[in-house]
């Protein structure tokens, strides 16, 4: 499956792999690690200011009391000394006017009731006040105290005792209510920016006042989380819920008061900076990430690209395509690579260029395959003798040759499992004009370094041309035989017919030497003068016949040229060559001199060699590794060549007559062959003698006149 | 092909969302209401406010009933208006017992542990290494120059350069038994009367350190004895009366809360004159808040957290 955004691969994903981790991964750390140390530092400031407007809060609160304690007890003091009831009790009555804080300050007597008689006007609550009074007469001390009545309402009241000295009984004590709205205002002044709030809180959770105007006032945080924290006394910075409400919250009681002072900042004010902060870095982060993997990207490209390039055309190179990349421009590894590549590419490219000229200069068909039967290469000469083009060809299975027996031999050796070394076939084959040829095939196992098989090596060829000199050999051969025959025939009639010739002469002369002594008469005689007539005439026309027949029968030279006997004998070589080499002889040609040439009739001359070679051949037919040694040298006036075989050699008791019409060693030989050779180089006034020993193997040496011209014009 | 990788990143930054810490879990139900009393000292207020801060911490609801006279807040205590609060021993012995003054703590103590208990049904916890009774002081580095570091010194030394030192002192010490009198016999010393100076208890301090006098007594945990660098003179002979603080409670407090015994014994173990002289000092002259400095000495002491 294919992503259709294509994620790097290869080099560029190690190197944005490799970016990512040494820039953007620790960048991204730093980052996070900025974002949180100044997050945590932002939340420390935000919770210390938060903290530090409790600690304000409750110290306010404190000094408010303390003053109020004071002032009262300083009445005390003054009644002590004057021991003015009344005074004090007015006093403290109008205290409570001039000072804002209290709501009322009344006197109580010994037994708790108002000084200032039961028609006083009394708006504290009596079941909190006596409760106070109570107090007050035992720990005979100032105090602070808060009740909260029955109706859920907070009130405080400040106690102070009246008495001769301290912690002496009480005759009194003057107690005061505290007017919530004055802390309601003096609180404010202490509130945290725009959304944060202050509250005031009884020891027993109950709000006694809190600057939302005084929304929660009464109302319990005994259920909130703080709550927890503030009973146990704690004092600090709370993160959480308040009243539905994400909030940081600092606390702190207030000393030696029944409250609790609680400074309140909703945690979208408190994290205000902190958000902000989060953002400029986010942003920063995401501005310097993405800037890092343009760079990436761009470092990658700067990178990779050349080396992408390299490989692309080294692929394309791979695959057929020539060298074509340009070496790059800056002087680095790369340029090196490139240049040590494309000098290996251009001479990698040179090799072959030189093997595909071998092959294709080489005069025989050949095609590879592979060991499926795919053609994995033709040369010219097999492309043209198929006339087919080579591309044509490449990567299809052997079928499609057009020569359906060479595309079943090669199928056959490919399909064969069992290894083969060299298979020869030869079969007709009519090609593109319509001519039948002669094709040889000869094809060996294609094998790797290992010598594992990967295919099959088919050569072939043309071997019609070859197969008609054999065939042209063999029926000269045979006319020779004929000829021979006919001559040898001749030549015993001759004998015979001479004789008649004589006899008949002498009957002639005889009867007329008869008939001229006895002057014999009559018919017989005429018809014996007659008849010896007619035997010289008819003897003497078959002696004019046999003569001309002879004379006919003779080899004579056609035309006249002169002939590099070199040359020739390489010709002779080359058209044995092949029975040489199914026979296993090694037949070499040995050029002694140059420039062997005489006059004569080359095809003459060719048959006679021809004969020597082939007698040879057949005398080392039944050994193994024959060798057959023509050696072409000058030797005074003459050429000399001479035949040497490792044949079965010739009895010393044959030797003489084997230049003999009809004389052979060989059961299916005609006896001509020598023969025939010996006149040949007769009549070119040449020479052959041969020097055998039986089991070793024959020499065969012809002499020829050199062509003084010929020579001359060399 | 980038965008993937960016997305991948991009998801790191996310880890960022701070952890909103909450505070405890909601209080659990309350162990109970202890009234904690105290007197109208500093060093009272501290000690209250450690208790109270020390038994809120475990769980007690608590209410604190400070700012008392001496006799007012025992009475308090006698008569179920407090459950319990710092007494010292020598105050018990002679005020509410009705005993001879004892300089010897552990025997003033278990005599008050004993006799309180049956008298009044008042239980003492253990007792605080915390003697808050009269002391001899000297200025720190005069002492040190001086080689004297208990009152067996300073008798030497007296003795040895008689008339060379001045004391001061309030009236009331100057003629007790248990006071000048009394540890000059004990010690075997005597300043003269012509070096001792007589003036209110409260500035014996400051003329020590002015240099008015050379040796002054005061009360061992007063917080000036830091501020002023003075130093306590060791009773080496334990003549002055024991006034160790332990926490005294009712015992049908202590029927009802049998735990409290042993959970408030660590506070005795930690609290010693030295470290009282210190608190005071920090609230008084450092004019630190008393709930400040209680919950630092429970924290520094481990035993909240």
């Amino acid at each position: 499956m294919k992503f259709p955004i294509g994620l790097p691969r290869g080099l560029t994903k190690r190197f944005i792999f490799l970016g990512l981790w040494i820039f953007l991964l620790p960048m991204t750390l730093i980052f996070m690690l900025a974002v949180f140390l100044s997050q945590q530092t932002l939340e420390q400031q935000s919770d210390d200011q938060t903290f530090v407007a409790a600690q304000t809060l409750s110290l306010q609160t404190r000094q408010v009391f303390d003053h109020q304690i004071d002032m009262l007890e300083a009445f005390v003091f003054d009644y002590r000394n004057n021991g003015n009831l009344e005074r004090l009790e007015e006093r403290a009555s109008s205290h409570a006017l001039r000072e804002p804080v209290f709501s009322e300050v009344m006197l109580y007597n010994a037994d708790g009731d108002p000084a200032a008689g039961p028609d006083a006007v009394d708006s504290m609550a009596p079941q909190a006040v006596s409760e106070v009074f109570e107090e007050a007469q035992w720990r005979r001390s100032s105090f602070v105290k808060g009740v909260t009545t029955e109706s859920g309402h907070v009130r405080v009241y400040i106690s102070v005792p009246v008495q001769e000295a301290d912690h002496e009984p009480i005759n009194g004590a003057i107690i005061g209510e505290i007017n919530p709205s004055y802390f309601y205002h003096l609180i404010q002044t202490s509130t945290i920016g725009s959304e944060g709030w202050n509250l005031l809180v009884s020891s027993d959770g109950t709000v006694f006042t809190d600057t939302k105007g005084n929304r929660f006032r009464n109302e319990s945080i005994r259920e909130e989380n703080i709550y927890d924290l503030l009973s146990r006394g704690r004092m600090g910075t709370f993160r959480g819920k308040f009243f539905e409400e994400d909030s940081v919250a600092g606390y702190a009681p207030v000393e030696r008061l029944p409250f609790y002072a609680v400074t309140i900042q909703p945690e979208s004010q408190a994290g205000a900076p902190i958000a902000t902060l989060q953002q400029v870095l986010s942003s920063g982060w995401m501005l310097l990430f993405l800037a890092g993997l343009v760079l990436l990207g761009v470092s990658a490209r700067w990178i990779v690209t050349p080396v992408r390039r390299l490989t692309d055309q080294a692929m394309s190179y791979a695959e057929g395509e020539s060298w074509h990349l340009q070496v790059m421009k800056e002087k680095d590894e790369i340029r090196t690579l490139a240049k040590a590549m494309q000098f290996m590419a251009n001479d990698l490219q040179e090799k072959e260029r030189f093997l595909q000229r071998i092959l294709s200069s080489f005069p025989y068909g050949v095609i590879t395959t592979d060991s499926s039967g795919y053609i994995t290469s033709v040369n010219r000469e097999g492309a043209q003798l198929l006339n087919i083009s080579a591309r044509s060809l490449t990567g299809r299975p052997v079928e499609t040759i057009t020569s359906k027996s060479l595309s079943r031999h090669i199928r056959v050796l490919c399909g064969r499992s069992r290894p083969f070394r060299n298979h020869s076939e030869e079969f007709n084959f009519v090609n593109h004009k319509q001519q039948k040829l002669v094709i040889k095939v000869s094809s060996t196992p294609l094998q790797d370094e290992k010598g594992e098989r990967i295919g099959v090596l088919t050569t072939f060829w043309d071997h019609t041309e070859y197969r008609k000199l054999e065939q042209h050999i063999q029926r000269s051969e045979h006319l020779a035989a004929i000829g021979q025959m006919t001559a040898g025939l001749a030549h015993e009639v001759k004998n015979p017919l001479g004789t008649i010739q004589m006899a008949g002469d002498l009957i002639e002369a005889e009867t007329e030497e008869l008939r001229k002594k006895y002057q014999l008469r009559g018919p017989a005689v005429s018809m014996i003068q007659e008849a010896s007539a007619d035997i010289q005439e008819e003897t003497r026309r078959l002696n004019e016949l046999v003569k001309r027949f002879l004379k006919m029968s003779k080899p004579h030279k056609d035309e006249e040229t002169t002939v590099d006997i070199g040359e020739l004998t390489e010709e002779v070589a080359r058209l044995v060559s092949h029975q040489m080499k199914r026979a296993d002889i090694d037949c070499t040609v040995y050029h002694k001199d140059d420039g062997v040439i005489v006059r004569g009739d080359r095809s003459q001359l060719m048959q006679a060699f021809l004969n020597l070679a082939l007698n040879a051949l057949e005398a080392m037919e039944r050994v193994d590794r024959g060798v057959l040694s023509i050696t072409v040298r000058k030797k005074g006036s003459n050429a000399e060549i001479s035949f040497h075989d490792s044949g079965a050699g010739i009895p010393a008791s044959k030797l003489k007559r084997i230049f003999n019409p009809f004389f052979s060693t060989k059961q299916e030989g005609t006896g001509l062959g020598l023969s025939i050779t010996h006149d040949l180089i007769n009549e070119h006034k040449g020479s052959i003698e041969v020097e055998s020993e039986y089991g070793k193997g024959s020499e065969f040496t012809v002499r020829l006149p050199l062509d003084k011209e010929g020579e001359e014009a060399q | 092909m980038k965008k993937t990788a960016m997305v991948l990143s991009t998801a790191a930054l996310v880890g960022l969302t701070a952890c909103g810490g909450n505070g405890d879990s909601a209080a659990e139900d309350s162990k109970g209401l202890i009234n904690v009393g105290g007197k109208n000292f500093t060093e009272q207020f501290v000690l209250a406010k450690i208790t109270s801060i020390y038994l809120e911490e475990n769980g007690y609801e608590v209410e604190e009933s400070t700012n008392m006279g001496s006799e007012v807040v025992r009475d308090a205590l006698v008569n179920d208006q407090i459950d319990l609060y710092w007494e010292y021993t020598g105050t018990a012995l002679v005020n509410y017992l009705g005993e001879e003054p004892l300089a010897e703590e552990e025997e003033a103590y278990d005599i008050v542990k004993e006799m309180d208990l049956e008298e009044n049904g008042i239980v003492w916890l253990d007792m605080a290494d915390l003697n808050n009774t009269y002391t001899l002081m000297m200025r720190e580095d005069d002492a040190e120059e001086k080689g004297i570091g208990s009152v067996s010194d300073l008798a030497d030394y007296v003795n040895d350069n008689p008339g060379e030192l001045n004391f001061a002192s309030d009236a009331e010490f100057a003629t007790r038994s248990d006071g000048l009198p009394g540890a000059e016999e004990a010690y075997g010393f005597s300043f003269g009367s012509d070096n001792v100076n007589r003036m209110d208890a409260g500035l014996t301090y400051q003329a020590l350190r002015d240099g008015d006098v050379s040796v002054a007594m005061g009360f061992s945990t007063d917080s000036r004895i830091v501020n002023f660098d003075l130093v306590n003179l060791e009773d080496d002979q334990s003549f002055f009366p024991a006034y160790n603080a332990a926490i005294s409670v009712r015992d049908e407090v202590l029927d009802e809360h049998p735990e409290l015994e042993e959970l408030l014994a660590p506070l005795a173990e930690v609290i010693d004159t030295e470290t009282m002289t210190e608190l005071n000092y920090e609230v008084d002259v450092e004019q630190r808040n008393e709930t400040e400095v209680a919950r630092e000495f429970l924290e520094e002491n481990e035993l909240i957290n």
